[in-house]
């Protein structure tokens, strides 16, 4: 898992810090769990302090390989986005072993079929993860129902790092699944802006 | 051929022939300007309509109106002349759409479009909105411009 702060949250306490970090950490395990469950494979988690969110993303930003992107918005008075990424082929492999088939049976192009249940298995991803951290703070963090994008990887880092660019401060958590044995990873990445570091820098107090 | 890839909020000049590459654009504006008489031509890769241009001053080119002019500049050291001057635009898909900045592929193609007109330099040819990420190449011998997608 990564983490990267924000000057307001580096204004907290350093044992504050372990906290938020042990929080965002524990939110990723239990929304990685939620996959696991599903699908019987295990991931791993660590934390890092990063700083700049071009600097964290900017060799991402000019990749063309394919991926499948879950979108939500948090709801407007908390301030943030949220996503789960999965590059093409294991999309494929993930969405096969859901759909009970064969992991590696080829089909043609993904359908409505493949296209929902890859959209709900971001939707429990995003729901776990957003759930988990609610529950610590005593908040109530919701968000919009997902939409789907099939598309370069690059692109999608670039709008991503367009958003952040609107806002003062930004904390930014990431969470990378892999299964080495099915050959499937993915990443759910939470962006979040000023209110909401607000409210968790407040808690502290 | 000489190519050059171009990353985001940056721009590059080649004079006589080589390959300027912007990959993976989305709501990003390739932005090119060329003068196919002195054979002199560059691309910007452009991130947002606007923002605070001091913030990443290693990235000249993340906004319209200093991409456009960084652009003209640098273009006019290599031996164009401003009065030559022509430009092509990719991008500004719409790929996601958030709350806070509504539709920021269009954005970028308005700012762009503003600036280039601001000096009297005409679009020979775009290709901009749609929601789908573009790959784009512009090749300085030819002054052509090579859209690639991916489906």
């Amino acid at each position: 898992m990564y983490v990267m702060f924000c000057s307001m949250v580096e204004m907290l306490e350093d044992n504050q810090q372990e906290i938020l970090k042990g929080v965002l950490e524990t939110a990723g395990k239990k929304s990685a769990g939620s996959i696991s469950t599903m699908i019987d494979f295990s991931v791993n988690a660590d934390v890092y302090n990063l700083q700049d969110a071009f600097d964290l993303y900017e060799a991402e930003m000019e990749k063309e390989d394919m991926a499948f992107i879950v979108k939500s918005e948090l709801k407007e008075e908390k301030g943030g986005i949220t996503f789960f990424m999965m590059p093409e082929e294991s999309t494929r492999k993930l969405v096969n072993v859901l759909l009970d088939r064969n992991i590696d049976e080829r089909f043609g192009k993904f359908g409505q079929e493949e296209m929902s249940t890859m959209k709900e298995v971001g939707n429990i991803v995003i729901g776990n993860f957003l759930g988990e951290v609610s529950d610590y703070f005593d908040t109530s963090i919701l968000h919009d129902p997902p939409e789907i994008v099939h598309d370069m990887i690059g692109s999608f880092f670039a709008d991503m790092i367009r958003y952040t660019q609107n806002l003062e401060e930004v904390m930014i958590a990431e969470v990378p699944f892999a299964s080495e044995d099915l050959g499937i990873e993915g990443r759910y990445i939470l962006v979040l802006g000023d209110d909401i570091i607000k409210e968790f820098v407040d808690y502290f107090d | 051929m000489n190519k050059e890839e171009v990353g985001i909020g940056q721009f590059k000049v080649i004079k006589d022939s080589g390959e300027l590459i912007a990959r993976s654009l989305g709501s990003c504006i390739a932005l090119v300007i060329y003068d196919r008489t002195n054979k002199v031509g560059g691309m910007a890769h452009v991130l947002a309509p606007e923002g605070n241009d001091e913030k990443r001053l290693d990235k000249p080119a993340m906004y319209p109106e200093p991409a456009v002019k960084r652009l003209v500049r640098k273009i006019i050291t290599h031996g164009g002349d401003k009065d030559n001057l022509e430009a092509k635009i990719a991008g500004g898909a719409q790929m996601f759409s958030f709350k806070s900045d509504g539709a920021p592929g269009e954005k970028n193609v308005k700012a762009i479009k503003k600036s280039l007109e601001k000096r009297n330099i005409e679009i020979t040819g775009e290709d901009v909105g749609g929601n789908k990420a573009r790959t784009v190449k512009f090749d300085v011998n030819s002054m052509s411009m090579k859209i690639e997608m991916k489906i």
